[in-house]
């Protein structure tokens, strides 16, 4: 048993040894590193002592930089505002840039609507040359309008100096047919159609359409010869009645029918 | 930008005006082609009526030369003047009664009363008062002492208008 116990002890104290060295070994490196760790730490809290002393120098340096960029970003803002109203004005420009132009478009098609309306009228009207043009073009009426209002009043004096002209005409040549009429009737010559010796009348075979009137004087002629006068007491158009004129008779002459009657004064005018 | 919008600007203005003064260019050209249609209108009925008045003229003319003409013979019918262009010829002679007949008459312008040449180599031989006219037939005295002893009259013998002294004129 004794020596079991011993090589327990054996065991044991082969066990403690080892674990002692091994202890041994973990504190060499837990030392080991404590000492690397207060060397970092020294090294580390002497960089932060720098750091520090530098920020401290920086510091001001970072405010005035602070500062300076809060006036940068000022001045960005103001720049971009400026640009942002440069940008509205030129919109604003350019949308009147494109009315105005639209405009001129319109104006110069209302000028071609109104030289394709006027082609062949007018030539190459302008908006300068417009108005003269449609004035010229009033007077131009006027003057014709006044020219053949003239026109229809010679027309209306001509039309009446014709009327009075024809009225005038028809006046004369009414005189001169007459007179014809009456100068044609002097070679009338007519034939006693039946002859009442007791009652010293005669009929003779033409009338008033032969122009002979109450106041017409007639010979008898017979062969050639004048044997005697009538007058005439009743005219129809186509027969006389004519009393017989006894004191212009021959001696011992007879008016029968079939003798001749022509005026014993031809008119003359 | 801006000089070219300002340009824009002074020239539309410039338009404008004009437009204020034109009124609406396409009321104004309407008018215009209205009016330009108005003037060929008119020339037309000038032209028409300038043809008219041209033959109502012609026609004036014509009537009042028409009436010189009518009024120039019953002139010369009131004072007893035979046509001044008469030519006509002896048709018959009646020498013991002193009276020829011409071939024509009042037709050809022979006025009663009136004076007419017997005319023979462009001589006058002869006198004649007319004292009845027809138609187409005339007759004449012959005046006295007009024919010179040994003259005789003959059928054919041509016969003219004498011209008619004024006497007042005359003296």
């Amino acid at each position: 048993m004794k020596a079991v116990l011993y090589i327990v002890l054996i065991v044991v104290s082969g066990g403690a040894a080892v674990f002692s060295v091994m202890s041994s070994k973990k504190f060499d490196a837990a030392t080991e590193s404590r000492l690397e760790l207060v060397a970092t730490n020294k090294k580390v809290t002497e960089e932060a002592a720098a750091a520090d002393k530098k920020m401290k120098e920086e510091k001001p340096k970072l405010i005035a930089l602070g500062e300076k960029r809060e006036l940068l970003t000022q001045s960005v803002d103001a720049v971009k505002s400026s640009g942002k109203s440069l940008a509205t004005d030129l919109d604003k420009l350019k949308t009147e840039e494109e009315a105005q132009n639209e405009e001129f478009g319109q104006h110069e098609k209302s000028i071609a609507e109104m030289n394709s309306i006027l082609a062949g009228l007018v030539e190459d009207v302008s908006l300068d040359t417009l108005p003269q043009k449609a004035q010229q073009l009033q007077e131009d009426k006027k003057t014709k309008q006044a020219k053949f209002e003239e026109l229809e009043v010679l027309i209306g004096g001509a039309d009446k100096r014709l009327a009075t002209n024809q009225v005038e005409m028809d006046r004369l040549t009414k005189r001169v047919t007459d007179r014809n009429n009456r100068i044609k009737h002097n070679s009338v010559e007519a034939v006693v159609t039946a002859v009442d010796q007791d009652w010293g009348f005669l009929l003779i075979g033409a009338g008033s359409n032969s122009g002979f009137t109450t106041q017409t004087s007639l010979l008898v002629q017979r062969d050639g010869r004048m044997i005697g006068r009538v007058r005439p007491s009743a005219i129809e158009p186509a027969q006389t009645v004519a009393e017989i004129d006894r004191k212009a008779m021959a001696a011992g002459v007879r008016l029968l029918p079939g003798d001749h009657v022509i005026l014993a004064k031809p008119e003359a005018n | 930008m801006t000089a070219k919008i300002v340009a824009n600007k002074t020239k539309l203005e410039e338009i404008h005006e004009k437009v204020s003064k034109t009124g609406d260019l396409k009321a104004l050209a309407s008018r215009i082609r209205v009016t330009s249609a108005e003037i060929e209108e008119l020339d037309q009925s000038i032209a028409e009526v300038e043809a008219k008045l041209a033959n109502l003229a012609a026609q004036n003319t014509a009537a009042e030369t028409q009436i010189g003409n009518v009024k120039t013979n019953l002139e010369r019918y009131a004072t007893g003047q035979s046509l001044a262009s008469l030519k006509t010829s002896i048709r018959s002679i009646y020498s013991d009664w002193g009276f020829v007949t011409l071939a024509s008459g009042n037709n050809a312008g022979v006025m009663t009363n009136s004076t007419l040449n017997v005319v023979r180599n462009d001589k006058v031989v002869a006198k004649l008062l007319v004292t009845a006219v027809e138609s187409k037939i005339a007759s004449a005295t012959i005046v006295p002492d007009s024919l010179a002893a040994g003259d005789m009259l003959a059928i054919g013998d041509q016969v003219v208008a004498a011209v008619k002294v004024d006497k007042s004129a005359a003296n």
